[in-house]
């Protein structure tokens, strides 16, 4: 099983706690510990916690590096303003959410789909395997030169393709009706990350529960339906919870292929913070940009993990142990 | 697909399977199940092949429509030229890559391995606490954090150093920990109850039972901490400013910029910039799958 | 191939130069200066202000003692590929460190999309090269991050740069860079074009009717699309058709602190660009809308007719375009002529720790030998030297292919500075996304959006 079921355990749990010199004992181990951790404690407040809240007060300042004033809630103010003159939020929200909305469930199906294939003990399984998952390891910045000159008007491949059917040449990056699918097509070559942790989810499936089933005189729709997809969704829910986090964060591909353009029809959440921050280095302006970013996510993960209720099965709940 | 196969078709073959033989049925299954993925796997590897047949042709050719697949003449030279193409030799910026890649490695095994230990293994107040912390980062997305970090790095004149990009390595990154201290768990308790009772401290513990036991873990950790600094792409096109100290990704960024956009060159570079992660990933395709599967993360 | 050529031709001149050593920044000029320029009373005044600060100190560049070893940083670029940075670092600055012994440089590109921004986060890190290139200045000249220059570069060293130009250096009074280059707009056209069409060359009689039907004419629309445009319009420069039309950009020529350009001279100059995206029958495509292209390469397709372009496009245009091709003055307008200019500069960091040694770059790279080089070379730069006018209209590289490239230097007679308002960044930001809705997206209608421009610029100021 993949991660989604980890749990917390005390790690201590096998050593009963006793007294005197055990007691002692627990302090030092305890004191050892803080120690080894204190990497990450000092990580911590120092790159996370403490620029978190600097950004907070930042995000009610507007800055330019060499002064700083207060102006309250003004920097919120004006980028939930609908007026697209004195803030792309909106544009920039929507472009994103367009964005995810389309790659995710693309990517994920592609992705289920190919992990299914491959979960039939065919032969040449890991070949496959490998080749699906190879744009995944390709840095981002290649992927999306790659994929520029795959989208070229007038010499691209995609447009080669779509002349034998027929179709005339598609302006993929500088028409704004289309530069968002553009980047959702390129998505979906990735989906192979996404097969892989598929694949070892569905292989994690006890097959006694398949041949149970068959024996019971259920057809193969029902085995995927009332087998695969409840033990599957646990790992469906990980990748689900991963990939969006991730694709809203979408940025090296629409930096590089098409600066936000045409006409900011691609131009994503963390592109328009980079532009305002290290292009015209509004920094406190950006820093609400930040945060409600923060916000939106936050949001948008406990939706997600609130109704994985309903659709998320643990093992205990089909009969499975539960440790 | 199996799923649409039909109801009596499947029975047969699940029979089959149980008597071990392939059926007929079973082989035409198989058979359209490779199409599908031989079908799929070329839509996955017609762009690189397009990209190194561009990067091997004359501007003339790469500007052709309906493209030419095999390029003629074959260009080698564009891979000599594209050496040269930026104002300083292209290794440099192989070397700037590799030497923050390998920084950045060092400090996440380094970091993580003992981090993760120490959560893992040993009691202390506040470890429930602290862990549900560490994984509520590993979702928070770092542009939160960016604008500080830039504002502070700078005044403390790391802006053009590869400072800001290395040193936060060092003090232990969500995902690692989480990976690493997985895979403790999965080592078992006896052998520490088995140390400790031969006198075992608490660090020997860690650097005699726990290292060494944990190899595959540490050496994929170290993999995927490499192959992100190689790929890593916003950070340093924030804090680095200068072409010849620019990584490999950023450098390749820049080509863009300029005048005219020189195709094959562009697929060259392009292409030496994923060779790293990609001679890594064919070296250890099988840790680098089972981190996958064990951190559910992605490459 | 014509790129070798162009190398050849910078080591000709190369050679030229290495036989006359003594063509050192402060050598007499080689080339006679042939036309005095005119020059409006207020620029005039502005140039007069800088000399004034200049004369209380008493430090000649040309007598300054010798400067002491010394490595600096140069932030440069010649946006022509590889070959052109070679032409900083194997030519010119070898022949700085070989006039200047002790002074090692370093070159920086400056070539990336996002130098200026950066050249901004490094002055604040205090990390900026000490000698760049920068084009408009004035973000950090307002922050006061680049060295004052009066008390090296004196009322005669200045003279002979453009007035027009240096007014762009000055910022209450004080000097703080050096024009590099001239880069003026002129009407560059397609002569393939011009002639399928039946359109007479422009020759500087053009009105703005003329302009208008030469564009349509030349606007190809095949099965109802347009597959040959007649002009193509960015929306970054449109100031000098305000002018043409009689109206103003700002009220000031710079540092202004109320837009005009929304008032009905003003917006009748800009509307016949506004109609030729906009209108009924379109002549130029929406600007913005090709990232792999800008206006300096759109010409080279060969698809557009006419074309506003700078005078450093020469050089590209003789090395990539494969049609006829020559530039003429600009239409006139209902107010006569008018022409823009861009100011660009060599500037020093005020923080620098070299400030002799970055001056001397300085003072070098704005000297006769290197305006020259820059002129001639596979850069093609219009010299910002008045003296040196007679070399870009006679032996640059478009003069030598016989190209009307004087058309840029007669611009240059009336040409004006690109307004920019005070406390320019902040302008910008109120500004920029407003004209972007007007010219790119076709979000705002057009006077609704002047006005809106208008009306958030003058309220910064109140």
């Amino acid at each position: 099983m993949t991660t989604a079921s980890a749990e917390l355990q005390e790690p201590s749990a096998a050593t009963p706690p006793t007294g005197g010199p055990r007691l002692n004992a627990r302090r030092r181990e305890a004191i050892t510990a803080y120690i080894l951790i204190s990497p990450w404690i000092i990580g911590f407040v120092v790159f996370i916690a403490g620029p978190m809240l600097a950004s907070l007060g930042l995000s009610f300042m507007e800055t330019d590096m060499f002064s700083y004033k207060w102006v309250g809630i003004e920097n919120y103010a004006q980028l939930l303003s609908f007026d697209t003159t004195r803030s792309l939020f909106w544009k920039a929200l929507f472009n994103t959410a367009y964005y995810v909305a389309l790659s995710i469930p693309l990517t994920m199906i592609v992705g289920f789909s190919i992990a299914m294939l491959l979960n039939q003990g065919i032969r040449g399984r890991s070949a496959y395997r490998m080749i699906y998952y190879l744009p995944a390891v390709i840095p981002g910045i290649a992927v999306s030169m790659l994929w520029l000159w795959l989208f070229n008007t007038d010499f691209g491949l995609i447009n080669w393709f779509l002349s034998w059917l027929g179709i005339d040449k598609v302006r993929w990056l500088q028409d704004p009706g289309v530069a968002k699918l553009a980047l959702v097509i390129m998505s979906i070559w990735g989906a192979g990350a996404n097969m892989l942790i598929f694949l070892a989810g569905l292989q994690s499936i006890p097959t006694p529960l398949y041949e149970a089933a068959t024996i019971d005189g259920a057809g193969a729709w029902r085995r995927f339906r009332n087998i695969t997809i409840p033990m599957i969704s646990p790992t469906l829910f990980f990748v689900l919870i991963t990939d969006m986090i991730w694709s809203f964060q979408v940025f090296t591909n629409v930096f590089v292929m098409t600066k936000g353009g045409p006409a900011n029809s691609t131009l994503m959440y963390v592109l328009y913070l980079y532009n305002l921050a290290f292009k015209q280095y509004r920094f406190g302006f950006a820093s609400a940009l930040a945060w409600l970013f923060f916000i939106i996510i936050m949001i948008i993960t406990l939706l997600v993990f609130k109704s994985s209720n309903a659709w998320v099965y643990y093992e205990a709940e089909i009969g499975g142990k539960r440790s | 697909m199996s799923t649409a196969t039909s109801l009596d078709q499947t029975d047969v073959a699940v029979q089959t399977e149980i008597t071990g033989g392939l059926s007929r049925t079973k082989r035409l299954q198989h058979l359209v199940t490779h199409g599908i993925l031989i079908l799929g796997g070329i839509v996955v590897l017609i762009p690189l092949a397009w990209m190194i047949s561009t990067s091997l042709k004359t501007p003339d050719q790469v500007s052709k429509f309906p493209p030419i697949w095999i390029p003629d003449p074959v260009v080698w030279a564009n891979y000599r030229s594209a050496l040269t193409i930026f104002p300083v030799p292209l290794w440099v910026f192989l070397k700037n890559s590799l030497l923050m890649s390998l920084g950045i490695t060092v400090g996440t095994v380094m970091s993580n391995s003992i981090v993760a230990f120490a959560f893992a293994r040993l009691s202390f107040p506040g470890s429930r606490v602290l862990f549900l912390i560490v994984l509520a980062t590993m979702m928070l997305p770092g542009q939160v954090t960016m604008i500080p970090l830039f504002l502070f790095f700078s005044k403390i004149g790391w802006v053009n150093t590869y400072y800001p990009l290395v040193v936060p390595a060092f003090f232990g990154s969500a995902y690692f920990t989480f990976l690493l201290r997985q895979y403790y768990a999965t080592i078992p308790r006896e052998l520490d109850d088995a140390a400790k009772i031969d006198g075992c401290s608490t660090f020997g513990l860690f650097w005699r039972i726990m290292l060494p036991m944990s190899k595959p873990a540490l050496g994929i950790t170290a993999i995927f901490a490499f192959s992100w600094a190689w790929n890593e792409f916003l950070g340093p096109l924030i804090y680095l400013s200068k072409l010849e100290s620019f990584p490999l990704a950023l450098a390749l960024s820049y080509l863009r910029g300029t005048y005219r956009v020189l195709w094959s060159e562009l697929m060259v570079v392009s292409f030496i910039a994923m060779l790293p992660p990609l001679i890594l990933f064919f070296v250890a395709q099988r840790s680098y799958i089972q981190g996958v599967v064990i951190s559910g993360v992605k490459g | 191939m014509s790129g070798s050529m162009s190398r050849r031709h910078f080591l000709r001149l190369s050679a030229l130069a290495a036989g006359g050593t003594a063509l050192t920044a402060c050598a007499p000029q080689v080339v006679e200066k042939v036309v005095t320029v005119k020059e409006t009373v207020e620029v005039e005044k502005e140039v007069e202000k800088v000399v004034t600060v200049k004369e209380t100190v008493e430090v000649p560049a040309e007598i300054a003692p010798a400067v002491a070893p010394a490595s600096i940083r140069l932030a440069e670029g010649s946006w022509v590929g590889p070959e052109g940075i070679k032409f900083w670092t194997d030519d010119i600055i070898p022949r700085f460190e070989l006039e200047n012994p002790g002074i090692t440089v370093t070159w920086e590109s400056a070539e990336s999309d996002d130098y200026q921004d950066k050249l901004y986060a490094q002055a604040v890190a205090g990390d900026a090269p000490d000698v760049f290139f920068i084009w408009w200045s004035g973000g950090l000249m307002e922050k006061g991050q680049l060295l004052q220059l009066d008390e090296y570069f004196d009322k005669e060293y200045m003279s002979d740069f453009y007035p027009g130009n240096v007014v762009g250096q000055v910022l209450d009074g004080k000097l703080y860079g050096i024009p590099k280059y001239i880069s003026t707009v002129a009407l560059g056209y397609n002569k393939d074009i011009l002639d399928e069409a039946g359109v007479p060359y422009p020759d500087g009689t053009w009105d703005v009717a003329t302009y208008l039907d030469a564009c349509q004419k030349c606007t190809k629309v095949t099965d109802g699309e347009i597959t040959q445009w007649g002009n193509y319009i960015s929306d970054g420069y449109l100031q000098h058709w305000v002018w043409m039309n009689g109206g103003e950009w700002m009220n000031a020529d710079l540092f202004g602190t109320e837009a005009l350009f929304n008032e009905a001279k003003a917006a009748e100059g800009l509307k016949y660009n506004y109609d030729m995206i906009y209108g009924a029958n379109p002549t130029s495509a929406k600007p913005g809308q090709i990232p792999d292209m800008g206006w300096w390469n759109v010409f080279s397709t060969g698809k557009v007719g006419l074309v506003e372009s700078h005078s450093w496009t020469v050089t590209n245009y003789i090395r990539e375009n494969n049609f006829a091709w020559d530039f003429a003055t600009l239409p006139k307008g209902s107010a006569g002529q008018a022409g823009l200019t861009f100011v660009n500069s060599y500037s020093a960091f005020n923080g620098t720790k070299e400030k002799d040694a970055s001056v001397k770059l300085i003072e070098f790279l704005t000297g006769p030998w290197a305006q020259k080089a820059m002129c001639l070379g596979i850069l093609g730069l219009q010299p910002a030297r008045r003296s040196m006018r007679d070399v870009w209209d006679t032996v640059s590289m478009g003069a030598q292919a016989g190209k009307n490239v004087k058309a840029f230097n007669d611009i240059m007679e009336y040409a004006r500075l690109t307004p920019e308002f005070k406390d320019s960044q902040k302008a910008n930001e109120v500004l920029n996304p407003i004209w972007e809705q007007i010219w790119v997206t076709g979000e705002l209608p057009f006077q609704e959006g002047l006005d809106l421009a208008a009306e958030r610029i003058n309220s910064l100021y109140q």
